[in-house]
């Protein structure tokens, strides 16, 4: 009996020794604990709304940016769309515009207004106009009547023309006939120059 | 861990003010809503200078529904007034054209009135009723207006030869 009270007194003080202490160390993870998940929480939902925030920004960013291409400044940028309307279709005008004695300048025109593909296919036309310019006597003038610019940056430029063309023979009557031009353009030292016709 | 939770911290932070920075720069730039209209009124013009350019040779009830559809004030009451009795004619002849803008432009346009001009390059192919198809050329000039349910097109001629 004493030997079992003793034990069982031993064992209550052991226990109650490792008891108090174990209490307080439990107390003290008790109150840092909450504390801590708070701290947690508050955080990861600041990354979630910090995340969900700026992701809607962007998705509305994109949207006000949808079915616009803010890199063509055709008509937003009034003073170049002018310019570039103007060039191209002072070009359009000076190389489609020559009669048997002004045939040679037309041509010099033309090398220094045109480029690339669309020099290339101009020498063509020109090889098999110039001939039968000179025997038939042949004059051509050429006027645009509209123009639109479809797109444009700092260095190309698409160019929709209308034109009207009116050829003449030596002796016979003149006539009239409507042309319709897409016309691609790029800048080079501050001249637009052709790259690219295609007839309408 | 903890060190690297902050980072992810900081990381959002600099991506949500990045994000905040370019919805705040698009919504305040000018050029850009501007754009925005030009290509919707360009858009619009090509759609309907085609759609004007149609018509199946079976159904012209239908096609001009779409012609009244794509076109508002003086055109739309131009169809309306004559849509019934070219309508006929229409159906008499059975002629399908089918009308492809090939290129257009705007030349005017004033965002705040919400009006534009256009013009477009327009191939037809016009098969006649048991008769062969043919293709022409065509170029045209339209006037646009803006009203609720978009761009549409207010007046619509070809731009003829000889005729500045």
């Amino acid at each position: 009996m004493a030997m079992t009270t003793e034990t069982k007194d031993a064992d209550a003080g052991a226990s109650g020794t490792s008891g108090a202490s174990g209490a307080r160390a439990h107390r003290r993870r008790a109150a840092r604990k909450p504390k801590r998940t708070g701290r947690r929480l508050t955080a990861a939902l600041l990354l979630i709304c910090l995340l969900a925030t700026g992701g809607g920004l962007l998705i509305a960013t994109s949207q006000l940016q949808d079915g616009a291409d803010p890199n063509n400044k055709a008509l937003t940028d009034a003073g170049a769309t002018g310019n570039v309307a103007g060039d191209v279709g002072n070009a359009v005008a000076r190389i489609f515009t020559y009669t048997p004695d002004t045939l040679d300048t037309t041509r010099q025109d033309a090398k220094e207004l045109l480029r690339g593909e669309a020099a290339e296919q101009y020498d063509r036309l020109f090889a098999r106009l110039a001939p039968r310019v000179a025997e038939q006597q042949i004059s051509l003038t050429t006027n645009v009547i509209r123009t639109g610019v479809v797109d444009l940056t700092d260095t190309t430029a698409h160019v929709l023309l209308f034109l009207d063309q009116t050829s003449e023979r030596k002796g016979g009557k003149p006539s009239t006939a409507a042309a319709q031009l897409s016309v691609t353009a790029e800048q080079h030292g501050g001249t637009w120059q052709i790259t690219k016709i295609k007839a309408r | 861990m903890r060190l690297a939770f902050r980072l992810l911290l900081v990381l959002s932070f600099a991506f949500t003010g990045f994000a905040g920075w370019t919805y705040a720069q698009a919504r305040s730039d000018d050029d850009l809503s501007f754009a925005k209209t030009r290509d919707a009124a360009l858009n619009a013009a090509r759609t309907h200078i085609a759609t004007l350019n149609s018509m199946d040779g079976e159904r012209i009830g239908d096609g001009v529904r779409r012609w009244r559809a794509a076109s508002t004030g003086a055109l739309e009451a131009e169809i309306g007034r004559n849509g019934t009795k070219s309508a006929k004619v229409l159906a008499q002849e059975g002629t399908t054209a089918r009308g492809t803008v090939t290129d257009a432009a705007l030349t005017d346009l004033d965002a705040r009135a919400g009006t534009a001009t256009a013009i477009a390059t327009v191939r037809v192919e016009v098969e006649p009723r048991g008769g062969d198809a043919k293709t022409d050329r065509k170029r045209f000039q339209a006037d646009l207006e803006r009203t609720k349910s978009g761009w549409k097109l207010a007046s619509l001629g070809a731009v003829a030869v000889g005729r500045r």
